[in-house]
């Protein structure tokens, strides 16, 4: 027996929907299992990243000093990609974090480190989850299999 | 002199020691496999086993390229 996906919604919003909330692209397609796995495990990483080396490891780009150059000013930062690509949680830490005290040594590598992989995790899991979309039949084949 | 107190998320965690920083690796690398071999296997129920076999696998590289390059530093240094 095979299970119905929830909703049919094109693959650009299921990829914006699984970036912005880790693992909800998949919750969309009614791969509850596999969405909560990757979701979690995304943001426990994250959390953890920040737990590491503090909040200020989400460091963003400073866009009030471009000087003109808008890729210069992401490039002086890339870890901010990485973690850009966790969705919300990215944005509110990135939000939060230069207002807080700086992270130092070899606790700010790590944390930044966690935080960036969670997001380029979150960044496979969203190409993932909108191929699956486009696929006539996106769920996993084991309802039909035994325990 | 007086330090502020220990802040969660706000200040790094106060984890000194090779060792410790080391066990940091764990983790990671767990995430790293769950959320990979959650994405590649066709059913849900071989995640467990399939995670496990390339944390080892991530593991077991690590510590071999750790072993090479101290072999290697003890050799030309």
């Amino acid at each position: 027996m095979q299970k119905r996906r929830p909703f049919k919604a094109p693959a650009l919003v299921i990829a914006i929907v699984n970036w912005f909330i880790p693992g909800s692209g998949y919750l969309m397609l009614g791969q509850v299992a596999r969405g909560l796995t990757i979701g979690l495990t995304i943001l426990i990483l994250f959390v953890l990243g920040l737990l590491i080396g503090g909040i200020h490891v989400v460091d963003p780009p400073d866009f009030s000093v471009l000087h003109g150059n808008l890729v210069r000013s992401i490039l002086e930062k890339p870890w901010y990609i990485g973690q850009f690509m966790s969705g919300a949680i990215g944005l509110i830490s990135g939000w939060i974090g230069p207002t807080q005290p700086p992270s130092h040594a070899r606790a700010n590598d790590i944390g930044t480190l966690y935080t960036a992989v969670a997001g380029m995790l979150n960044l496979l899991a969203t190409i993932d989850s909108s191929y699956r979309s486009t696929l006539e039949d996106p769920y996993e084949p084991s309802t039909a299999e035994g325990p | 002199m007086i330090f502020p107190a220990y802040t969660p998320f706000i200040q790094p965690l106060p984890v000194w020691g090779h060792l410790a920083q080391l066990a940091w690796v764990l983790p990671i690398c767990a995430a790293l496999s769950i959320v990979y071999k959650s994405i590649r296997c066709h059913t849900m129920s071989r995640v467990p086993r399939e995670a496990a076999v390339i944390f080892a696998m991530i593991l077991g590289g690590m510590i071999f390229a750790a072993a090479v390059l101290a072999l290697l530093v003890k050799l030309l240094v």
